[in-house]
């Protein structure tokens, strides 16, 4: 379990455990909580794929790096644009925002 | 590090990233759910630091558990009803949810047995911080500044879309009233209704 292996199978559970938090959720925030559990298991795939395989190149990291930044630009917007739901539908409950329905 | 001692630290910390992250997806307190995140993150953390990456043990803590934790902790108790626990947090798809996602977990578990399996090689002396920070300036400048410029809108963006008074004049209104007032000398128009700037919003709402 010490290799590529241990990692990868880490990292898929926990993104099949953030998947699981996207579909049954109904809080938006509750939403995002399992698409930053996804993105972390994103990450430790590269990080692992870097130190396994690709140990002289920088590629890698640069990949992380970036996607930390956007995740955190992406918290930052989601969580704004939450606010601003909830200030105008008095929840935030994904099922509920439903105006655009046709 | 001996190779037993490393796989164990592994098991452990996968144990305890796997643990939380199904608590945070599972908890009816949203904000206990908020802060089972902690563990999670610190977790990966750690399995960042087990695969020598430094400069991401350190990212991280710094900002997932410091930064993205905090915005989405406030953000959660900025909004009602994540305290109540009789208020169901899942949707009536949670068991077919269930189903999709163990299906989903168990192919890629089963497609990572499949592969080849290289361990990490020999232990290495490298400033990864080093590597980095030439790759950024050198190579992937392009990159780093879009993330730069990306960061830079995303921090406008927040602060416009979480703003309380978005209706223009009314701010226009305001500022100029704030301006005056630190000029020291308000017109008398303005003098009039600077008394209660409350009352200004409640005019025009």
């Amino acid at each position: 379990m010490n290799g590529l292996d241990g990692y990868l199978t880490i990292s898929a559970l926990l993104f099949a455990v953030g998947l699981y938090g996207v579909l049954t959720r109904r809080n938006a925030i509750a939403l995002l909580m399992g698409v930053e559990l996804m993105i972390n298991a994103a990450n430790i795939n590269f990080l692992a794929f870097w130190r396994c395989l690709y140990f002289n190149s920088s590629e890698p990291q640069i990949f992380v790096l970036i996607g930390i930044t956007i995740a955190a630009a992406e918290a930052a917007i989601g969580l704004a644009l939450i606010l601003n739901v909830y200030r105008d539908f008095g929840n935030i409950e994904v099922s509920h925002i439903n105006e655009l329905n046709g | 590090m001996g190779q037993s001692l490393q796989s164990v630290a592994l098991m452990g910390l996968g144990a305890v990233v796997l643990l939380s992250g199904v608590l945070v997806v599972q908890s009816r307190n949203l904000v206990h759910a908020g802060y089972w995140l902690l563990p999670c993150f610190l977790g990966v953390a750690g399995l960042y630091g087990l695969l020598d990456a430094s400069f991401f043990f350190a990212v991280q803590i710094m900002l997932y558990a410091g930064a993205i934790l905090v915005l989405i902790l406030f953000a959660l108790m900025l909004t009602r009803d994540v305290m109540n626990p009789h208020i169901p947090q899942n949707n009536r798809w949670t068991i077919p949810a269930a189903v999709l996602c163990l299906v989903v977990g168990i192919l890629l578990v089963y497609s990572v047995g499949h592969s080849e399996n290289p361990s990490p090689s020999a232990p290495f002396h490298y400033d990864i911080t080093r590597q980095i920070g030439e790759a950024l300036i050198g190579k992937y400048v392009l990159p780093f500044e879009a993330a730069t410029l990306l960061l830079l809108a995303a921090l406008v963006g927040a602060v416009v879309l979480a703003r309380t008074d978005r209706n223009l004049p009314d701010t226009a209104q305001t500022a100029g009233i704030a301006s005056d007032q630190g000029l020291g000398m308000p017109s008398p128009v303005v003098e009039k209704s600077s008394s209660d700037p409350n009352e200004i919003r409640q005019e025009h709402p």
